[in-house]
């Protein structure tokens, strides 16, 4: 799945980047915190008991005050990458080769809403080429990247790494990646997340949400950790319009659960709103609480996902 | 219980491709999606209970192969023997002149054709129905039988005939088909009776009780009978044709007869009479003719123009000659509904020739002009003697003024 092409177009991502962003991105920003850094940062009075050689004795021969020099300390920024390896992101877009469906896509086209879409991947692939591009980049930057497989719980995790050498580790441990679950449950997996007591970082998670209510409580749980979320939706442009016509068993990929149902060109339209309506309610929920959101569909390029990426995080940071 | 077409069987064979249309129904298009989440919300299923959908599927094929059991057990025409008594029927149907009259569009013997028929088509397994014909004389078309097709094929042979109702003697002849032992005995005294919200339908029933069941049902216009006589002893069902009230429109001839005239050697009387049965004043023609039947010649008697009241009957005698005699014909113009009474026929008998020779030896006229003035005579004036030999016996010879008869073989 990353071959050399892949490489190269990640190794262009990274220097666009840096161009574009001058690191902005995701990682060179520092922590707040002083310490033992060499970057200067301020003075304060001397007390007893604090180390003489952080004394500014310039100062002091200069006006006779004891101050004391304090450093920013540089701490590594922590990238966690939530990949949602559930089941329903194996879901490949069904052939189209249908009649009915080549009958719908027809009609369709004929109206100007919807042309013939070119061949796909999966979207779980998909995720694991931005999860890729995303942690290329930050181990570009000398931050630590870890990636967290999950379902109903942390299926595989990549604990933290560092350095740009990692990255052949790391696409292995993505390419060993394999979706299972018979559900999402990311509030439970934050919390699974969040009792190994990692360091606060950035944490993309990229998934397709399809669960509705579970999402908002794990993304907060996120945020009261004082993590950083951001939001990466991936879905497939038949869930965003979908062309089954007809009568139809359709069967959940995660549940096994079925539906018998007649579908019309006017439950396709409503279908279409209410998906719509559902990407509206993420997106105005990431807005309020100041989280970058990303849609992508995987009828499109990774690389293209991670520009428009770039160009958020720089609205957003 | 026996079934009466058992070879319908076969009809039970249609529930074999509802079975296989259940077990191999076509199944239905598999997709695979990510979420039902959005097409829950969008046709708001309630989830049905879990047995009643295991079930329904099954209730579904019950419910058809019950229907399909109905249908077959239907058409086997199932008899339930026990506890039924077969009914005797015996149809009486008029087939007189006056079951001719047309009403819309067919004639009340037809009517009464359909009604028979569907008498026979309501017979049972075990029924028995005969046929006897009113018309003058009264007849038994077909005797006892169960087998309804044979007596269909009697009634589609009858025609009606020229001659007047004899329903008095064919319900006589119906009482002795029914017989005795069949007859209601001591339940005749309290018969049922319905009257029928149909017009002209009386239904003498007896009471259920009564085994076997007879009756005999009398198809008829009624023309010649005000008020039916109806044997109480019998179940006797009575269907005046036509059901509604009979259009009467009619004029026809209800007598013709001729004589010969006592005075007249020639000469012939006829007397007819023309009734207005309708409701209507009636202008009609009256032509008489005499045909000969030898020769075939039609001689015109007279030609009279009636104008008739309702109700009004025309009567005349007429009187005229011929010698030849020959079919005398009474006609109606322009029909009615019943064209049979329009006209009449009777025989004028002819008056044969006397042939007579009269020999002489001297021609006499005197006597020539009397022989030719008298009807019927066929002189034959001779000198010859010996001809008289061979004379037939009862010719008569006048000779020397004197008439005498002579016996033919005189030697």
């Amino acid at each position: 799945m990353f071959d050399s092409q892949f490489l190269q177009r990640l190794e262009y991502l990274s220097l666009l980047s840096r161009q574009v962003f001058g690191g902005q991105l995701l990682a060179q920003r520092r922590t707040k915190q002083t310490g033992g850094g060499v970057e200067f940062a301020d003075h304060r009075e001397y007390v007893a008991g604090d180390d003489l050689r952080m004394l500014d004795w310039k100062v002091f021969a200069r006006h006779g005050d004891l101050l004391l020099k304090r450093f920013q300390e540089e701490e590594d920024l922590h990238v966690y990458l939530f990949l949602d390896c559930s089941v329903s992101m194996w879901l490949r877009e069904e052939n189209q080769n249908e009649s009915n469906t080549k009958k719908a896509l027809n009609s369709r086209s004929s109206r100007g809403v919807e042309k013939a879409r070119p061949k796909t991947i999966n979207k779980f692939d998909f995720a694991r080429q931005i999860t890729a591009a995303l942690a290329y980049i930050a181990l570009a930057d000398l931050d630590r990247v870890a990636i967290i497989g999950y379902s109903k719980e942390i299926s595989q995790m990549l604990p933290p790494t560092r350095g740009k050498n990692r990255i052949l580790s790391l696409l292995q441990f993505l390419e060993t990646l394999e979706t299972d679950g018979d559900r999402t449950d990311l509030p439970s997996v934050v919390d699974q997340f969040i009792a190994r007591g990692p360091r606060r970082g950035l944490a993309v998670v990229l998934s397709d949400f399809l669960d509705q209510e579970g999402y908002r409580r794990g993304l907060d749980r996120l945020r009261h950790h004082r993590f950083e979320p951001h939001v990466v939706q991936i879905h497939t442009p038949e869930e965003a319009k979908p062309t089954l016509l007809g009568d139809i068993e359709l069967i959940e990929s995660e549940t096994g659960e079925h539906r018998k149902m007649t579908i019309t060109e006017r439950k396709l339209r409503e279908y279409e709103n209410l998906f719509e309506q559902f990407c509206e309610t993420l997106q105005q929920y990431c807005r309020t609480y100041g989280l970058s959101y990303i849609r992508a569909s995987n009828d499109i390029g990774f690389d293209d996902v991670l520009l428009k990426m770039m160009r958020t995080a720089g609205v957003v940071a | 219980m026996t079934f009466l077409s058992p070879d319908r069987w076969l009809w039970m064979l249609i529930a074999i491709p509802i079975i296989a249309l259940y077990i191999v129904r076509p199944r239905l298009r598999r997709r695979n999606v990510s979420s039902l989440l959005f097409w829950d919300q969008l046709f708001d299923q309630k989830r049905q209970v879990s047995w009643w959908r295991r079930l329904r599927h099954w209730l579904s094929l019950l419910l058809q192969l019950v229907f399909v059991g109905l249908l077959g057990f239907a058409l086997l025409d199932p008899l339930l023997s026990e506890g039924r008594t077969s009914n005797r029927t015996v149809i009486v149907i008029d087939d007189s002149a006056s079951m001719k009259v047309e009403a819309g569009g067919q004639t009340r013997f037809d009517l009464a054709i359909l009604k028979a028929k569907k008498v026979l088509s309501s017979m049972r397994a075990g029924d028995q129905v005969a046929l006897v014909a009113g018309g003058k004389p009264a007849s038994v078309v077909t005797g006892w039988t169960d087998f309804p097709p044979l007596v269909e094929d009697a009634l589609n042979e009858m025609s009606p005939r020229s001659t007047p109702t004899d329903l008095g003697t064919a319900r006589k002849i119906a009482a002795d088909l029914v017989g005795r032992e069949n007859r209601i005995g001591s339940n005749a005294q309290n018969p049922r009776e319905r009257i029928a919200p149909k017009k002209g339908v009386r239904t003498l029933y007896p009471k259920r009780d009564l085994t076997p069941f007879s009756r005999i049902l009398t198809l008829s216009d009624f023309a010649a009978e005000q008020d039916p006589d109806v044997d109480t002893e019998l179940s006797v069902d009575i269907q005046v044709i036509p059901d509604s009230a009979p259009e009467s429109s009619n004029v026809g001839i209800i007598q013709f007869t001729a004589r010969r005239s006592f005075a007249d050697p020639i000469g012939y009387s006829c007397l007819i009479k023309v009734l207005n049965a309708s409701d209507q004043t009636t202008e009609r023609r009256l032509t008489l003719t005499l045909a000969n039947p030898e020769t075939g010649e039609e001689e015109l008697v007279d030609v009279v123009n009636l104008k008739l009241q309702p109700e009004e009957t025309f009567e005349r005698v007429f009187e005229s000659s011929s010698q030849t005699g020959g079919r005398l014909t009474a006609i109606l113009d322009s029909s009615d509904l019943l064209s049979d009474d329009d006209t009449a026929t009777s025989w004028v008998i002819p008056r044969p020739p006397v042939p007579v020779i009269a020999v002489a030896d001297e021609p006499n006229v005197y006597l020539e002009s009397v022989l030719d003035a008298v009807p019927l005579v066929q002189a034959t004036f001779t000198d010859a003697p010996l001809r008289m030999l061979f004379l037939p016996f009862y010719f008569s010879m006048c000779f020397s003024g004197k008439v005498q008869t002579v016996h033919p073989f005189p030697f």
